[in-house]
């Protein structure tokens, strides 16, 4: 691991009003240039929480987060822009325009850094066709493209927000569970995509997944996360079966 | 090409705008037979008056007295909509006619029949039903309410009805399908998605009843709208202001009450989502316990509701006294049969055509207005940081309190201000009308741009777009099938005001009516109320259908 840090959270904790627990205690880590790294981890451990401080969509209570060079709380700034243009986010919610169609919402990919102007033209004819269509295709939908979004299924949908990822072609890519709307053999192929996609050494994934086994082999790091704590963080080669089933263990009641 | 077929809502598109301008083509386009450049001392000399209403005590004691008329109108108008509204809203849905896969089949027949009787109430604006019912029981608060509350519940019943159709069907499919009763399915399945909706238009509603109640002034219903008239004819534009400003207040207390409600349901439904929606929502404040503003506004709302009741002076056996029998007669037998007077039939149709002109006019201008402020005077998230983002938030104050003050003051008023600069004809209805319902589409389009979901444009923005190129790919696709639909709404609502715009000679059925009343011409009003109601009728599937092919 010698490339560059594109992603450095230190000492970060994020609670949410209402809850006692906080979703992320005290979480440290880097990842950097040329890595695959995957958040593991039980529902409601904090990985969502995490990707989502990453793109900038959340602050922390306390701590610092540095996303590309850039510290986070100064990420919305207009200088910063062109940082943000290198974000890639899949969301779980997809984050798709509804009443666009396919095309136009893969085209808002390369929104960033571009004119306003930019955004008007992509609504009414969004371009270029070519790369766009490459990127639907990579994910299996491209006879998709000039369809309604909302009129997608799950599974579409959450392909289509990886295409926007894909022709965004940004160097930090965040997904959250960007395969929980497909099928197991849909999921390996996408997965595969995505890996493809950071096979450049300047570039860094960062994806939680609730399967384990997926994670291993799509990804060349694992982060164990449970109770918004770093459980482990080790090279997927090292991971053992014990550190995934104590991972996932089910809390007894009474017990803290 | 590269940009797909062409689907059908650009045909809408282009045909919305033909329509509008053979509306502008049918007004007319000479500048010297519209603008009347003499007008404009008087008009400017009315807005002056704005900055120095009439503060004497005398004036002050009359407006808050007034004012307490109307407030009560407007609280058992709109009880009585929300009555009428709750049940026709249900019986207009589509999807309770359907059967469970989705077919209406007979139950067509039913929904077509809910439709055309809640259509004649809602054809007739409250004034119609005000100038009728005084006829029969008298200078009565009853008038009022029941002129408020009739033609309102019917529009409360078509807009619910709406809301529900618009939430996806999804969840209540589900449920039918695991057999639960229509109805249950449908209060279950639908009605909380469109929960925040209704009880945003319900509190709207409040707001119109108390504009209605003001325009009641105009046939004797007392309140503020009549001490408006009477200071209107004298030309005494201090005294006006006066009850304007008291208008506008009370509209605004209304409107800011609505949005702490609104927001309020927000928090809620933020609150029941922390564990799938990213943080980015959760940053909102949201206060525990915050259904107390909903309880104790319902609470207030009933508890008001019988002061109002006894202030008043409500008799509802009135309704039925041997008096208002004999005068419903006697109104019966001078208006049936109906007749069409001079001109017949061609006359009574290019009226009905320049009504539809007119209407399609002021909407086009409402929109042209409302929908670009209702996006710059949206509330802002978060404290401004910069100068430029003071100024921004100072111009959103602004233009909302801009938005305010054109719905606040009556129509009617609008258009005897108009009509100093405009020469009579469809120019000064439209404006007068267009400037109204620009104050009031410009506040519903920026309830559905707050309720509009923020995430697809965060995200936008988070992978480095501009907020404009955010808004513009992001928010406006998603908003504006529901700006056209609450256009073509407003389109229906404008067809029954060129009604009370007919008093400044604005061509078609407004004019033809404000004649027939002045010289109780009863007969003659059936024939014009029955034109309106065609019109109405075809309007609203028109407007239906273009709904439809939009969603």
């Amino acid at each position: 691991m010698t490339g560059e840090p594109l992603l450095e959270l230190q000492g970060v904790t994020v609670r949410y009003p209402g809850l006692s627990r906080p979703a992320l205690d005290d979480v440290t880590l880097t990842v950097r240039a040329g890595e695959r790294l995957a958040l593991v981890g039980p529902s409601g451990a904090g990985k969502s929480t995490l990707l989502s401080l990453c793109a900038g969509l959340a602050m922390p209570a306390s701590g610092s987060v540095t996303v590309l060079g850039v510290p986070a709380t100064a990420l919305a700034r207009r200088a910063h822009r062109d940082t943000r243009a290198r974000i890639g986010v899949v969301t779980q919610d997809f984050g798709l325009v509804g009443p666009l169609r396919v095309a136009s919402n893969v085209a808002a990919g390369r929104l960033g850094g571009g004119s306003w102007w930019q955004a008007v033209r992509s609504l009414v004819r969004p371009g270029p066709i070519e790369e766009i269509l490459e990127a639907l295709d990579a994910v299996g939908i491209g006879e998709k493209v000039w369809d309604r979004a909302d009129r997608l299924s799950g599974g579409q949908q959450q392909r289509t927000a990886i295409a926007r990822a894909l022709f965004q072609d940004a160097d930090l890519l965040l997904a959250d569970e960007p395969v929980s709307a497909l099928d197991p053999a849909r999921s390996d192929a996408v997965m595969s995509v995505l890996s493809n996609h950071v096979s450049r050494p300047d570039r860094a994934l960062v994806v939680s997944l609730h399967d384990a086994p997926l994670a291993l082999r799509h990804c060349d790091r694992l982060i164990g996360l449970r109770n918004g704590e770093i459980v482990f963080d080790q090279s997927a080669a090292d991971v053992t079966d014990q550190d995934l089933s104590d991972l996932y263990v089910l809390d007894e009641p009474g017990r803290p | 090409m590269t940009t797909g077929p062409a689907d059908r809502r650009r045909w809408w598109l282009i045909a919305i705008v033909a329509v509008a301008a053979w509306s502008v083509g049918r007004a007319g386009i000479d500048p010297t037979e519209v603008v009347n450049e003499r007008g404009w001392g008087q008009f400017a000399k009315f807005f002056a008056a704005m900055f120095s209403p009439d503060l004497s005590a005398d004036m002050v004691g009359l407006t808050i007295r007034e004012a307490g008329v109307t407030i009560g109108y407007a609280l058992l108008g709109t009880a009585l909509a929300l009555l009428i509204g709750s049940l026709g809203g249900v019986l207009l849905t589509e999807r309770i006619w359907m059967s469970q896969h989705g077919e209406m089949g007979r139950g067509r027949l039913g929904w077509m029949t809910a439709k055309v009787v809640l259509a004649l109430p809602r054809s007739m604006h409250e004034v119609i039903f005000g100038l009728l019912l005084v006829n029969i029981l008298g200078l009565d608060p009853l008038v009022a309410v029941l002129a408020i509350g009739i033609p309102f519940g019917a529009v409360t019943s078509k807009v619910f009805a709406e809301l529900l159709d618009e939430v996806p069907r999804d969840a209540e499919r589900a449920l039918r399908a695991s057999g639960v009763g229509r109805v249950t399915a449908l209060l279950v399945g639908a009605v909380p998605f469109a929960l925040s909706d209704l009880v945003s238009y319900a509190f709207y509603r409040f707001e119109c009843s108390l504009r209605s109640a003001a325009v009641l002034g105009i046939v004797g219903a007392g309140g503020l709208g009549f001490q408006l008239s009477l200071s209107f004819q004298s030309l005494r534009y201090e005294e006006m202001w006066t009850l304007l400003w008291a208008l506008i207040l009370l509209s605004g207390i209304a409107d800011r009450w609505s949005s702490a409600v609104r927001r309020r349901r927000r928090g809620l439904a933020v609150e029941t989502r922390v564990d799938e929606v990213g943080p980015a929502e959760v940053n909102e404040p949201h206060a525990p316990g915050a259904d107390r503003l909903l309880v104790m506004s319902a609470a207030a709302i009933v508890l008001a509701l019988p002061v109002a009741w006894w202030r008043l002076g409500i008799d509802v056996s009135n309704l039925w006294s041997q008096r208002a029998r004999t005068l419903a007669r006697e109104l019966a037998a001078d208006a049936l049969p109906p007749e069409i007077g001079d001109g017949g039939v061609i006359t009574l149709l290019n009226d009905s055509i320049d009504t539809v002109a007119l209407a399609v006019l002021s909407i086009v201008i409402a929109f042209g207005i409302g929908a670009p402020v209702a996006f710059l005077a949206q509330r802002p998230s978060k404290r401004p940081e910069s100068a430029s983002g003071v100024l921004r938030h100072a111009m959103a104050l602004v233009l909302r309190f801009g938005l305010l003050i054109a719905r606040s003051v009556p129509p009617p008023v609008w258009a005897f201000v108009v009509v100093f600069v405009l020469f009579p004809g469809l120019w000064p209805g439209a404006v007068a009308l267009g400037l109204y319902n620009a104050g009031v589409l410009g506040r519903l389009q920026g309830e559905v741009l707050e309720n509009n979901d923020q995430r697809p444009a965060l995200l936008l923005r988070a992978t480095g777009a501009t907020n404009a190129a955010a808004q513009t790919v992001a928010t406006i696709p998603a908003v504006a099938p529901r700006f056209v639909a609450l256009g073509l709404y407003r389109w229906e609502v404008a067809i029954r005001e060129t009604v009370i715009v007919g008093v400044v000679g604005a061509a078609g059925l407004g004019r033809r009516f404000e004649d027939q009343t002045s010289s109780f011409d009863y007969d003659g009003i059936v024939a014009t109320i029955g034109a309106l109601f065609v019109v109405t009728i075809i309007v609203d599937f028109a407007s239906a259908a273009i709904r439809r092919s939009l969603r």
